[in-house]
């Protein structure tokens, strides 16, 4: 699924390992959902969006 | 499954290595045993299925590390090279089950099919690695 999880990371000037920490998931986890080869599960991307203080439409696009 | 190693796969591993101590020392134990003194009656059948235990243990770690990994991602990778080795041990010894009743072929003990599980999830790794790379 495509998403803007790198542009946000990159507004704060966060490395993959920053983000990993604050999600308390492995830098591997970002990895994979960064280049859209895994998608997050709901609650992991409602921890993403919150981290982010936006909503889950806003990171992740709809490929619907 | 590179990097760093997450707690819970520390706890498995921390859990694991003296699992297959023990039951290495079961198996030799038991081997010598049999033949030293074979035991009959009830006490064969105890005696033989001892050794078991351990890897029914080591599959418990396996559902208990699964139920512990707090990271998705992870936790995900894992199960497919579960996955990966189950289908090699359910692909494996329903061929050579035909090739036996049917073919002839040599009989294989069942106790082989938890070191080809462990090989089939082994192997598996690099590729559930390099499928997220």
């Amino acid at each position: 699924m495509k998403n803007r999880l790198k542009v946000l990371r990159a507004e704060r000037d966060w490395s993959q390992a920053d983000l990993a920490e604050r999600l308390a998931v492995s830098r591997q986890s970002v990895n994979a959902i960064e280049t859209g080869k895994y998608d997050p599960s709901l609650p992991l991307a409602f921890r993403i969006a919150r981290l982010f203080e936006t909503t889950i439409e806003a990171v992740f696009e709809d490929p619907a | 499954m590179t990097g760093k190693m997450s707690p819970a796969m520390k706890r498995y591993q921390q859990r694991l290595w003296p699992t297959l101590i023990v039951y290495a020392a079961i198996l030799i134990g038991v081997i010598r045993l049999f033949d030293a003194n074979p035991p009959t009656g009830p006490i064969k059948y105890a005696a033989a299925i001892v050794p078991a235990f351990p890897i029914l243990g080591v599959i418990a770690l396996y559902a208990r590390y699964v139920y512990e990994e707090t990271d998705e991602f992870r936790r995900l990778q894992v199960i497919l090279t579960i996955l990966c080795g189950l289908a090699l041990v359910l692909g494996a010894t329903t061929v050579w089950g035909f090739l036996e009743v049917l073919a002839g072929a040599p009989h294989i003990p069942l106790y082989f099919v938890a070191p080809l599980f462990c090989v089939g999830q082994g192997l598996s790794v690099p590729f559930v690695a390099w499928k997220y790379r």
